[in-house]
């Protein structure tokens, strides 16, 4: 008898091992395996972020080439504590996102589904704009635009790359971003 | 219907979905060999052959599936492998016990009601069917498989896919086919098989509302008037939800099936949803659900139709008719148990006669399963009529407790969610809705059925996907998989590469950037 209790106990424990097991390949579908993030050893992502939008990421127009130059770890250390950590959505429907600067290339905006901040807007062109690290500093790059980007209240011209400060708003449509520290 | 970049693998997931495949496989193996450890003391001598069975149905599914839809779900096979599994299972389980005499209760039978014939438990559960209808369903899921390349093209049927899906859905009121089984009429019988059209029906309405709601959808999305919070559509907008309500109210007045009428309904209020995002139109369809039940129950009382009323009395109070009441003409209800007011007395005081034997065997399975159930082969589910169909449910909570239950509902939550993310990851606007609507429709079957069973509302005779007995039901859910999975390779594959208009196309290593 006592067999037959430990034999309906193993089955319900093998009934729920395959539940968990099921979780556990989604949960492998949406983030990556755990294997292969250690074997990457990279630091820990955003939540929202997976290998695929990295690998899009990677696919995306490459930023100048100084870029590559002047990788991250060699910044001067005085620049550290003037740099910015993130690219804050803090208007539109979008509003609250936070892309983090330091696991990101080049920042795409953007109502194309391959772009890093996709806005469902009517007002966004569907490659509107583009943020990207050069030298010390972020650069905004309009990237011809139908209804324009706007630093501050100023209109960037496209093509015509511009410095992107700190704290300052950076609308697209209904949607602005600024960096934040 | 958003657009949302969402977050999907672009690589094939062999390994997961063969492993949780064995695993599935194990499990039901496991289970087979229980139910024989139990009864016998030893593995059943026939368990080699179904396992054998259902290890090359399932070798042959994946096999199929890895070659023509590599990048497809990897859930979606092993799950319904899995259901199928525990289905065939329970059924071989229930099966198994026909053989079997009951000598005290035969005694007790043939005491009680002289000159009758006994009939023993379980009978009609049939794992030779019920296996055979699964090599049939398995090689309609491969046909289906390879050979609908896109699901986009059921859209250009729409309109005769619907005009199939009513038909089929009146098809049981039609007086010489339909078969009334336990007071609702939702089987018609061909010759020798029953077929349960309402399964068929679920992909033929699924369709034809996606291209509906494709054409509809803005029109449906417009709003006339806000109420407080409810933002209303225009009201030439609501007549096509109004047939359809018309049409289900008949359902359930004519075939006298909540579930049914339920089921169908609320699967076009939840695809209005999806199209439309719009709260208001769940409510307008819940109201719309609530109001004609409660006017058909209310009329029937009125009227004097006593079927459907003593549906609903079973349902509130099944303990008065278990093992039989009669009604009588004031409005008490004499439990028959006992033979006390008898068949010929109840019918010489104008009285009708009702049971509710199923219903309440299958509450009592439940307790008697209790948490950790009784373990598989070791319960009694075979007292509980249609254990092995209506009932399976019931029976699989008996043997293996809630624990179990929840697992096995666990199973169906993870399908439904593999829908819905085969619908969201779709970009074709036909396709997302019939994948929402398929997932939906799952969903609230499995709701229907046990929340039947359960006394949560009406029993219906709806079956539970891949696990009850019987050939439509397999059938028509293993094309739903198929569909699913073809859908969720189009969605998953990696898109083909186009050469870019910007400029120069570079490739970077990313490990250098960083």
């Amino acid at each position: 008898m006592i067999t037959l209790t430990l034999i309906k106990i193993a089955f319900l424990v093998v009934l729920w091992l395959f539940v968990i097991a099921a979780v556990g390949v989604i949960r492998a579908d949406l983030f990556g395996s755990r294997a292969a993030e250690r074997a990457a050893d990279r630091p820990p992502r955003q939540p929202r972020q997976t290998a695929q939008e990295r690998a899009r990421q990677q696919r995306q127009p490459e930023a100048p080439p100084q870029q590559r130059q002047q990788p991250q770890q060699q910044q001067p250390p005085q620049q550290q504590s003037h740099e910015p950590s993130a690219l804050v959505v803090t208007e539109g429907p979008l509003t609250g996102t936070r892309i983090d600067l330091a696991s990101s290339g080049p920042i795409t905006i953007g109502r194309a589904p391959d772009s890093t901040l996709v806005v469902s807007d009517d007002y966004a062109s569907s490659r509107h704009a583009r943020i990207f690290r050069q030298d010390a500093g972020w650069i905004l790059e309009d990237l011809n635009s139908t209804n324009g980007t706007y630093l501050g209240r100023s209109k960037v011209v496209p093509a015509r790359p511009v410095q992107l400060p700190v704290g300052v708003p950076v609308r697209i449509g209904k949607t602005v971003i600024e960096l934040r520290k | 219907m958003t657009e949302v970049a969402t977050p999907t693998a672009a690589r094939p997931r062999r390994a997961a979905s063969l492993g949780l495949l064995v695993f599935a496989l194990v499990v039901t193996i496991a289970g087979f060999a229980q139910v024989g450890l139990a009864r016998d003391g030893s593995l059943p001598t026939n368990m080699f052959g179904y396992a054998l069975a259902i290890v090359a149905l399932a070798g042959v599914s994946y096999f199929v599936m890895q070659k023509w839809t590599p990048y497809a779900d990897p859930l979606l096979l092993p799950l319904a492998v899995l259901l199928n599994g525990l289905g065939l299972m329970m059924i071989y389980r229930i099966d198994q016990t026909t053989t079997t005499d009951f000598p005290e209760e035969k005694a007790r039978f043939e005491a009680a009601n002289p000159g009758q014939e006994y009939v023993p438990f379980g009978v009609g559960a049939d794992i030779m069917g019920q296996l055979m209808w699964t090599v049939l369903s398995i090689g309609l899921f491969i046909a289906a498989l390879i050979l609908v390349k896109e699901v986009k093209a059921f859209q250009r049927y729409h309109y005769t896919l619907g005009a199939v899906g009513l038909v089929l859905l009146m098809l049981p009121m039609v007086p010489v086919i339909g078969t009334e089984l336990n007071g609702a009429r939702i089987w018609i019988k061909l010759g020798p098989f029953s077929i349960q059209p309402a399964e068929f029906c679920k992909m033929a309405f699924v369709v034809f509302f996606a291209a509906y709601l494709v054409k509809k959808r803005a029109a449906l999305s417009l709003v006339s008037r806000k109420i407080w919070l409810l933002e209303l559509p225009r009201s030439r907008d609501l007549y096509p939800i109004l047939g359809f309500w018309i049409l289900t109210l008949m359902v359930l007045a004519v075939e006298n099936d909540f579930g049914t009428a339920l089921l169908f309904f609320g699967l076009f209020v939840s695809m209005i949803y999806i199209a439309t995002g719009k709260a208001s139109w769940v409510f307008i369809g819940l109201s719309l659900f609530i109001g004609g039940v409660l006017i058909i129950y209310i009329g029937a009382q009125l009227i004097g139709i006593d079927h459907i009323n003593q549906r609903v009395e079973i349902w509130l109070s099944p303990e008065n008719y278990f093992g039989g009441g009669c009604k009588l003409p004031d409005g008490t209800v004499d439990n028959m148990m006992d033979a006390k007011p008898t068949w010929d007395e109840c019918m010489a005081a104008g009285g009708s006669y009702a049971e509710s034997d199923q219903l309440m065997a299958g509450l009592y399975a439940m307790g008697e399963g209790g948490v950790l159930g009784t373990g598989l082969g070791q319960g009694q589910p075979y007292r509980t009529p249609l254990a092995f169909s209506d009932e399976i449910f019931t029976s699989l909570a008996e043997e293996l407790g809630l624990t179990g239950i929840m697992a096995l509902l666990m199973l169906y939550v993870l399908l439904v969610e593999r829908g819905f993310k085969v619908a969201i990851a779709t970009k074709d606007e036909f396709a997302k809705l019939f994948a929402g609507g398929v997932s939906f429709v799952f969903a609230l079957q499995i709701f229907v059925i046990t929340g039947g069973v359960t006394k949560l509302i009406p029993f219906t005779g709806l079956t539970t996907p891949f696990l009850s007995q019987g050939g439509s039901s397999l059938l028509a859910n293993w094309v739903l998989i198929a569909l699913l999975i073809r859908l969720s390779h189009e969605a998953r594959k990696p898109a083909p590469v186009a050469i870019q208009d910007e400029g120069m196309t570079q490739i970077v290593n990313v490990g250098n950037l960083r």
